[in-house]
């Protein structure tokens, strides 16, 4: 296994920069997610690693080595793909030792390794079949097993559970993860579902428009998102944000919405407001840090319920807040009902604050 | 699905609904399909059944244009086994269409390969490529014939002015290179079909598994042979069996060519129907050479129609 570097890499199309000046690091044995939404560069970052595409700037290193002008298969890696990618004319076993053929292993040698990555796929009964024989998951694992032969550095995997349903997708996600434990393998994976990218990954790159966005551990993008992107794209339901205006009042400094209610903040926060490039500032807040009060409460602000989502272990309701939606989770024995009124009190300790103008993270000065 | 028995499969105390029966006064299905089906079907007695039956009958007669003669049995085929320029056509026939085949096959195979690329003017070559399919048979024909001709034609000119040779090459009238001729301007003007099928099929092969094999470390030659053939090989027969037919009935590029001649050297089995049929006014003859050449037809449609019912499962 093997650490992968990408120091500035660009990829172009025309003017259009697909891949902007993205560096990271992933550690020998990481699992890194590569996360983002549709068009985000993620997919073209992986096969900038893979060596499909063609780098325009900046420098790939894996294992120490350049391989900016290696073909992909002098890379050392294996990929497995979306939709498998599979040869369908030929058989499971033949899929998985094509790979091995092509670098003109000894024939028992082949067979030797083929059938001890098949068994620890569990696919050794599946070697005689086509590919179109089989069904989403068990195409996955041979998928996964043509890369396995190969006893790569890197393991490039490229949105390898999405095409599976829910149920099976789950079951996957837990096997991937075991897998990459038992092989201590260095992992890049790229999804646009961030929570295969939460639950799986050591780290997770998230990115956006080409721009690496934010680069840490699931928790650390989780609790302190560097701007308003991330804090939205990751968790689920998403972060609320509520676009404020901050007002001070001598030493004392509050968020004011348009409706006029005003939300005293905390020292700390008052800090961080007056951090801000104008008086604009956004408010942040996960559902379960919010509180929902059916009476007025000191320090709580009015709103009105839109929408109650029970899920059954837990009821997400929609709150308008003037123009903005708050995402509040209730126990389910709760009862609320659409358009009623509510007030909603905020943790001072976990709320995020946004530059209204950057949409950065406004940090304690 | 419904079960067989469907109370079976129920809990006890369970009854399976009842089956909806049909209204009782409903016309049958088979009436309104019969009824859109009777156009095409009307169509296809007229032109295609009938001139085939009556092709056959006439194939037993002595018909000649405009009398008709008696039945006279297998007396037109037995004439044919022994006629020198029957089985001479049915060589031309023969080696005329695989040779044509087999050169569209693989130049078709490697025009769709190249313009497959990334290139600039891309769509313009494109359809300069395809423009020939564009061109009527006749036309064609015609050109070729200015092509081929030995006094002003402009490949007698080009060949001499490179010194290859000071004679006039008597491309259409010397009976040694008259069938080369004539497959040179068939494979022209069949060329596109074979190029655009190629090209779709090759364009429809996802681009991840040419990038597994290239991760997998195949080279550009053993991808295309281990990746792009065996995903090709359902469009290769479909293409192959096609253009077979239509190479072997097709008429004419040997009628405007050669005519058939010097000397009947250059017919093929249409050509020298014609020749039989309504040049010398010989009906039964002229047809029982098409006829003799059903049963090669038949097998070959069948073989591609089975072909084409199955990949479709």
């Amino acid at each position: 296994m093997a650490e992968v570097v990408l120091n500035e890499v660009v990829k172009t199309y025309g003017d259009i920069y697909a891949v902007n000046h993205v560096s990271l690091t992933v550690a020998d044995g990481e699992f890194v997610a590569l996360v983002g939404p549709s068009g985000c560069g993620k997919t073209t970052t992986l096969s900038l690693i893979a060596g499909l595409n063609e780098i325009s700037g900046g420098e790939i290193h894996i294992g120490g080595r350049l391989v900016n002008d290696l073909d992909p298969k002098d890379r050392d890696i294996a990929m497995v793909f979306q939709n498998y990618a599979l040869y369908p004319n030929k058989t499971v076993f033949k899929n998985l030792a094509f790979p091995l053929q092509m670098r003109k292993l000894a024939k028992a040698e082949i067979e030797r390794k083929v059938l001890s990555a098949a068994k620890v796929l569990d696919i050794t009964h599946l070697l005689e079949r086509k590919p179109r024989e089989l069904s989403g998951g068990q195409q996955q694992r041979v998928a996964l097993g043509r890369a396995l032969v190969r006893d790569p550095r890197v393991f490039l995997m490229d949105e390898p559970l999405s095409n599976l349903d829910a149920k099976l997708r789950v079951q996957m996600r837990t096997e991937l993860k075991r897998f990459h434990q038992d092989l201590e393998a260095t992992v890049v994976y790229v999804t646009h579902d961030q929570l295969e990218a939460v639950t799986m990954a050591d780290k997770m790159a998230v990115m956006h428009g080409g721009f690496l966005q934010q680069y840490d551990s699931p928790k650390n993008v989780f609790d302190n998102p560097v701007n308003m992107f991330v804090a939205s794209f990751v968790g689920s339901p998403a972060m609320s944000l509520v676009p404020l205006e901050a007002v001070s009042h001598g030493s004392d400094v509050a968020l004011r919405s348009p409706e006029g209610w005003e939300l005293p903040l905390s020292p700390q926060n008052a800090r961080k407001a007056l951090g801000a490039t104008s008086n604009q500032v956004v408010l942040g807040a996960r559902h379960s840090t919010v509180k929902l009060h059916s009476a007025q409460t000191p320090g709580a602000v009015p709103g009105v319920v839109y929408t109650v989502e029970p899920t059954g272990d837990i009821t997400f309701v929609q709150v308008f807040l003037g123009t903005s939606v708050v995402i509040v989770s209730l126990d389910p024995s709760v009862t609320v009902h659409p358009d009623q009124k509510v007030w909603i009190e905020f943790d001072q300790d976990k709320i995020h604050l946004f530059d209204g103008a950057t949409e950065l993270a406004l940090a304690a000065v | 699905m419904r079960p067989a028995t469907p109370e079976a499969s129920l809990p006890k105390g369970f009854t399976a609904p009842p089956i909806p029966r049909r209204h009782p006064t409903r016309r049958p299905d088979w009436l309104a399909a019969y009824l859109f089906l009777a156009p095409a079907a009307a169509v296809f007695a007229a032109f295609i059944a009938y001139p085939l039956v009556d092709g056959v009958l006439t194939s037993f007669t002595s018909n000649v244009v405009g009398r008709n003669g008696q039945f006279i049995g297998f007396a037109n085929f037995a004439t044919l086994l022994a006629d020198p320029h029957f089985a001479r056509a049915a060589m031309n026939s023969l080696f005329l269409t695989s040779g044509v085949v087999a050169i569209k096959l693989v130049v078709g195979l490697a025009c769709a390969v190249l313009l497959a690329q990334k290139m600039p003017a891309r769509g313009l070559i494109r359809a300069l490529v395809f423009l020939p399919w564009a061109v009527p048979g006749l036309i064609a024909g015609l050109s070729w014939k200015w092509i081929f001709d030995e006094q002003a034609g402009v490949l007698s000119y080009l060949v001499q002015a490179l010194g290859l040779t000071d004679q006039p090459v008597y491309w259409l009238s010397d009976p040694k290179i008259a069938m080369f001729s004539i497959g040179i301007a068939m494979v022209w003007h069949g060329l596109p079909f074979f190029t655009m099928m190629f090209l779709a099929a090759l364009t429809a092969i996802p681009g991840d598994l040419n990038e597994a094999a290239a991760i997998d470390g195949a080279g550009p030659i053993r991808r295309f042979f281990a990746v792009t053939l065996p995903q090709m090989k359902e469009v290769i027969f479909v293409t192959v069996m096609l253009s077979a037919i239509w190479t072997f009935n097709s008429f004419h590029m040997v009628f405007i060519l050669t005519g058939g001649g010097p000397a009947m050297r250059t017919h093929i089995l249409p050509t020298l129907a014609y020749d039989y049929g309504i040049t010398q006014s010989q009906l039964g003859l002229g047809a029982a050479v098409l006829v003799s050449v059903i049963p090669v037809f038949f097998i070959l449609i069948m073989l591609l129609t089975r072909r084409m019912l199955a990949s479709k499962q």
